[in-house]
């Protein structure tokens, strides 16, 4: 379906969900709400990535000022529009309110986010699978250096490998890494 | 709470009975009334110079200033109402001083340049631009109040339109007393006491009117 068939397609839908309502069904007022706050997650969630909390705050504001202002809508006008232009100013209102909690404690430690969807994805990562395809001594010099945190000297001891050996050895195996994570990457 | 929540609370309270509109309306007249009982306090019963000027000149000014009255009172709810196209019914409310221009260009070109300044000033001009800028302020306050009902997404504009039709709905009311009889002395006299109403009501909407 081409795009301006499905906009099309939505307004019919909303704009008779919206008359249905009005006329007192609170199940069409309902579901009306409903596919409001879907497209409104969707509005501030590409305008705020990755604030989940605040989308959903403004989802919940918006909807309130859907509702506390239902009367002001125009039945013989589109009711995007009016959602729009709705859903614009609760934006607006909140990037600007947002501004000044901006201003950040100069305390404010960086804390690691340990939530668990963090961890999972941290769990994710399998660094023996990221490793295989390198040479045995360009694994034991990354993973010295750079997982175990050793120095350069002090990997060379342990592994046997002088220290330029060391030093080649990372550089090269971590460029080998970035090559294959990018292959990866193209792949999909 | 949860949004799912929050939505079968409002999906259970019923619609609204007064529209706001019609809220507004009530609440112009209102405030209407009170600055022509001002009116009627302070410069006696209305009407009363009417067999003086005439009836022609009765009806320019109490046509210009009840249609500028409706134009900008069919803005001021498009402002409220989001997704409203403004522009168009902002234009029209150019009209009525358009057609005051004309009527004015007429009596220019019909008078000596020596009178002009009688033609635009009359004898009335500070009585005039001062009793429609207090009669404004009745008009404009419950206006506003009754404006709260409605969505502005720009506050400051639906307040410049809430000042200016509070502003000639007051300029209505004096136009049941004005003495004078020429469209040159409406244009001059009769616009700046709307432009204070107006610029009063684009200060306060823009604190005031927000959501």
């Amino acid at each position: 379906m081409k795009q301006q068939d499905k906009a099309d397609l939505l307004e019919a839908k909303l704009h008779a969900l919206m008359l249905a309502s009005i006329a007192g069904r609170s199940g069409a007022y309902q579901t009306l709400l409903r596919l409001c706050a879907e497209r409104l997650r969707a509005y501030f969630g590409r305008r705020l990535i990755g604030r989940d909390e605040d989308v959903e705050d403004l989802v919940q504001e918006t909807l309130m000022a859907l509702h506390n202002k239902r009367a002001t809508y125009d039945q013989s006008l589109p009711y995007t529009a009016w959602l729009h232009g709705i859903a614009r100013y609760r934006l607006i209102d909140f990037l600007r309110r947002d501004k000044r909690q901006l201003e950040v404690p100069i305390d404010d430690a960086f804390e690691p986010a340990d939530t668990d969807a963090f961890e999972a994805l941290l769990a994710e990562i399998d660094l023996d699978a990221l490793l295989t395809g390198l040479t045995p001594n360009q694994v034991a010099a990354i993973r010295l250096t750079r997982i175990d945190g050793y120095s350069v000297r002090e990997a060379a001891e342990i592994s046997g490998q002088s220290e330029p050996a060391i030093k080649v050895n990372v550089h090269r195996g971590l460029g080998r890494l970035i090559a294959a994570i990018k292959g990866s990457d193209d792949a999909n | 709470m949860r949004t799912d929540d929050l939505i079968s609370t409002m999906a259970e309270t019923p619609w609204p009975r007064l529209s706001p509109a019609l809220r507004l309306a009530i609440a112009m007249l209102g405030g209407w009334l009170v600055a022509l009982l001002g009116m009627v306090l302070v410069l006696g019963p209305p009407l009363a110079a009417l067999p003086a000027t005439g009836l022609l000149p009765f009806a320019v000014k109490t046509g210009f200033t009840a249609a500028l009255t409706a134009l900008s009172v069919f803005a001021v709810i498009a402002a409220g109402r989001p997704g409203q196209r403004l522009v168009a019914r902002l234009m029209l409310i150019g009209g009525p001083f358009l057609f005051l221009a004309a009527l004015a260009g007429l009596e220019m070109s019909s008078t000596p340049s020596e009178a002009w300044r009688g033609l635009f000033l009359g004898s009335t001009s500070a009585t005039c631009i001062s009793a429609i800028i207090l009669a404004s302020i009745p008009v404009l306050i419950s206006v506003l109040w009754a404006y709260r009902a409605y969505a502005p997404t720009r506050p400051a504009v639906a307040g410049l339109l809430a000042g200016t039709s509070s502003g000639a709905a007051a300029a209505f009311a004096y136009a049941l007393y004005c003495p004078e009889t020429t469209a040159s002395f409406l244009l001059v006299s009769y616009t700046p006491g709307i432009a204070v109403a107006a610029v009063a009501g684009a200060l306060l909407g823009g604190r005031l009117l927000r959501w």
